[in-house]
């Protein structure tokens, strides 16, 4: 049977079906019409449900939904920043980003691990920490693995691991004596981007702002490793990106060495 | 420009309304669900073409969504696939119509996606590798469809010749 043949026969099955008259082109525009503004109504309503829900949290006659073990970790982790850095909540970064999934990094190990908003000048920018015990190697951004393995040694140049290099930006390296090998970079807001789940088959890549990381490698193999991440643009924005860092690379290095991240 | 824009929606709904309702009743076998689902399509395509401000490639747009819609449409729990038993419009004499039947009683035991690639494929007449791009799937996953829909056509119509 060949392609001919085929187009013929789904022809037979649908030539003898008349096409119904139907509403005509005026009533899809009218359903358009009709579901743009239910659309804008339910926007409005869930606006106004913000507002009416903030301003009942915020006078305590609502207790918030967050849980208790969030909600603290929040409060002991901004207690580890500089006082002015903003207001610090806990979210889910990778929902955020991604439209869905877990966090961005693995399982909680650290007594702080998670992602951080931070609200500051109308802006809203995210921190995010993490714990990996007993690395046999160095991760990199795209999962390669260094080569040298952990024990006395430090661990290979964070900032030479091939991956790193191609977005990193003033890498630089810093032992630490007694601790371990503490890297800090920045990658510029045009050198990542992060892919959306899509409801269809477009997937939607959403633009982050400025990066700077920090990774401190303890001589026992433990790797934390920390973000400060200025915002992002897309469709979940919680908010126009910060202008600055949440926190500067002095303060990163030092939350970066606070024993307090650590398990 | 607004004005502009809904004129030529205007025409595009007008003018693609048959053609669009002809993709729907293969995919669906069905005059009233053919005619719903070519309904919510021209209304997502009104309402994403004004969104986006765009109206270059509105075909394959209210393509993709026609095809979308019906896939998605099948794939909710609480629809039922019915088997084709819609009377014929006019009396089954001819043996066109006969033949159209069996047809779409043989699309009728097809998977959604399978009639999908079918209508894509040779109705449309998409290449394999568009096929596979408005659909989300591999080329070799149309490929095997196409297979299977096209062997179900040549069932029917060997057993029509019977």
């Amino acid at each position: 049977m060949n392609d001919t043949e085929v187009r013929e026969l789904l022809g037979r099955a649908v030539d003898t079906v008349a096409v119904p008259p139907g509403p005509g082109g005026e009533s899809v525009f009218a359903r358009a019409a009709a579901k743009r503004l239910r659309r804008r109504t339910a926007v409005t309503t869930a606006a106004a449900a913000v507002v009416t829900g903030g301003v009942l949290l915020g006078s305590g006659l609502l207790p918030s939904t967050t849980s208790a073990n969030a909600g603290g970790r929040a409060a002991g982790f901004e207690k580890l920043l500089p006082s002015d850095v903003g207001t610090v909540r806990e979210v889910s970064l990778g929902s955020l980003l991604r439209g869905g999934g877990g966090p961005l990094a693995g399982k909680n190990v650290g007594p702080y691990d998670g992602e951080y908003s931070v609200a500051r000048a109308g802006g809203i920018g995210y921190i995010t920490i993490h714990v990996d015990k007993g690395v046999k190697g160095v991760k990199g951004v795209k999962g390669v693995k260094g080569v040298e393995k952990t024990g006395t040694d430090p661990g290979p140049d964070s900032c030479a691991l091939a991956d790193l290099a191609a977005i990193a930006d003033r890498c630089t390296n810093e032992r630490i004596p007694g601790v371990g090998l503490l890297s800090i970079w920045e990658t510029a807001a045009t050198k990542w981007a992060v892919k959306q789940k899509s409801a269809g088959a477009r997937a939607v890549v959403v633009s982050g702002g400025a990066l700077l990381s920090a990774r401190l490698r303890l001589d026992d193999g433990t790797l934390l490793t920390l973000s400060d991440l200025t915002g992002f643009s897309g469709v979940r924005s919680q908010g126009p990106p910060l202008k600055t860092y949440p926190l500067t690379r002095a303060q990163l290095r030092e939350l970066a060495l606070s024993d307090e991240l650590l398990p | 420009m607004r004005r502009g824009t809904d004129t030529a929606l205007h025409v595009f709904v007008e003018g693609r309304r048959t053609a669009l309702f002809r993709s729907a009743y293969l995919l669906c076998g069905n005059r009233d669900e053919a005619e719903d689902l070519v309904q919510t399509t021209l209304v997502r395509v009104v309402l994403g073409a004004r969104r986006h401000g765009r109206l270059d490639n509105l075909d394959a747009y209210a393509r993709r969504t026609l095809v979308n819609t019906f896939v998605s449409g099948r794939r909710r729990f609480w629809r039922r696939e019915h088997a084709y038993g819609e009377l014929p419009d006019v009396p089954a004499q001819q043996a066109d119509n006969e033949t159209g039947l069996m047809v779409r009683a043989a699309l009728a035991e097809l998977t959604p996606k399978q009639r999908a690639v079918l209508v894509l494929r040779y109705w449309e007449d998409l290449s394999v590798a568009a096929t596979a791009e408005l659909l989300g799937m591999r080329e070799s996953t149309v490929k095997s469809h196409t297979a299977r829909g096209l062997a179900a056509l040549k069932a029917a119509v060997r057993e029509e010749h019977v």
